[in-house]
């Protein structure tokens, strides 16, 4: 029996670096030597593990708001979240290495369609911030709605 | 600010192309200085990758917008990525026209 797909997690954005690298005398040596047994040891923090330690250490909120957030169920949430720690946590101790990267996940962007003009655009969780009302990009018109068959437009796909 | 545009032909009453990653040209549209470059796009002929390809050559262009009438499931979260916004519009529409609506 095959298991069930996993669901595409939502993430705002990629994080603003690759990762991290250990400092100090052990760390150091590692990165200079070849064949060094830490380098192989590198954690791939995946960018869901990394979207759920932002949304729950950093922004604060309880996992069940997380998880909403990412739009996966609140069990699946809480199992990104532990494995995130794990992997921090072995870095941590052991001093590996960091790097961010993979995972099965959409960036966050909602879809409206102009109904002057009838095109159809995208705006992204950070614009969406910034920005006061949605216009139109092509027509500058104001006549917004939300697109709904987004998900349509949007096919499944693995980073 | 740089848009983009595909387009059928290198000219400015070109119908725009229905593919992105496959369309003959990019109208490249400066809002700022009104000044439109034509790209072909090299990529067209490729088995595998085009829409990425298109991708790179357009975001290393600086543009901040695509207008086109499909993306590939590929180039979404690529694009997403690279915070470029995706503008899907109608069919049959000519580059002349949509540059026109941009200037209002």
């Amino acid at each position: 029996m095959v298991g069930r797909p996993q669901k595409i997690r939502k993430i705002a954005g990629a994080p603003s670096i690759e990762g991290f690298d250990p400092k100090g005398h052990r760390g150091r040596q590692c990165r200079g030597r070849r064949n060094c047994r830490r380098q192989e040891e590198t954690i791939l923090l995946l960018f869901e593990e990394y979207e759920s330690i932002r949304l729950l250490d950093y922004k604060g909120l309880n996992q069940t708001e997380s998880a909403q957030e990412m739009q996966v169920s609140r069990p699946t949430l809480t199992r990104i979240y532990q494995r995130a720690r794990q992997k921090v946590a072995k870095a941590f101790i052991e001093g590996c290495p960091i790097s961010f990267e993979g995972g099965k996940v959409n960036y966050k962007t909602e879809w409206y369609q102009c109904t002057d003009c009838q095109s159809i655009f995208n705006i992204s969780d950070k614009h969406q911030k910034m920005i006061k009302e949605v216009t139109c990009p092509l027509c500058s018109g104001n006549k917004i709605i939300v697109y709904h068959e987004a998900d349509s437009l949007m096919e499944e796909e693995e980073l | 600010m740089k848009v983009v545009i595909t387009s059928r032909e290198n000219n400015i009453n070109s119908i725009v192309d229905s593919r992105f990653g496959r369309a003959a040209y990019f109208a490249v549209y400066d809002t700022d200085s009104d000044q439109i470059e034509w790209l072909g796009n090299d990529v067209i002929n490729m088995q595998h990758g085009a829409g990425t390809g298109a991708v790179n050559l357009l975001a290393n262009l600086g543009a901040k917008k695509i207008f086109a009438v499909a993306f590939g499931a590929k180039v979404k979260p690529l694009l997403d990525e690279l915070d470029i916004q995706m503008v899907v519009v109608k069919d049959s529409q000519t580059v002349a026209s949509i540059i026109e609506l941009l200037k209002k």
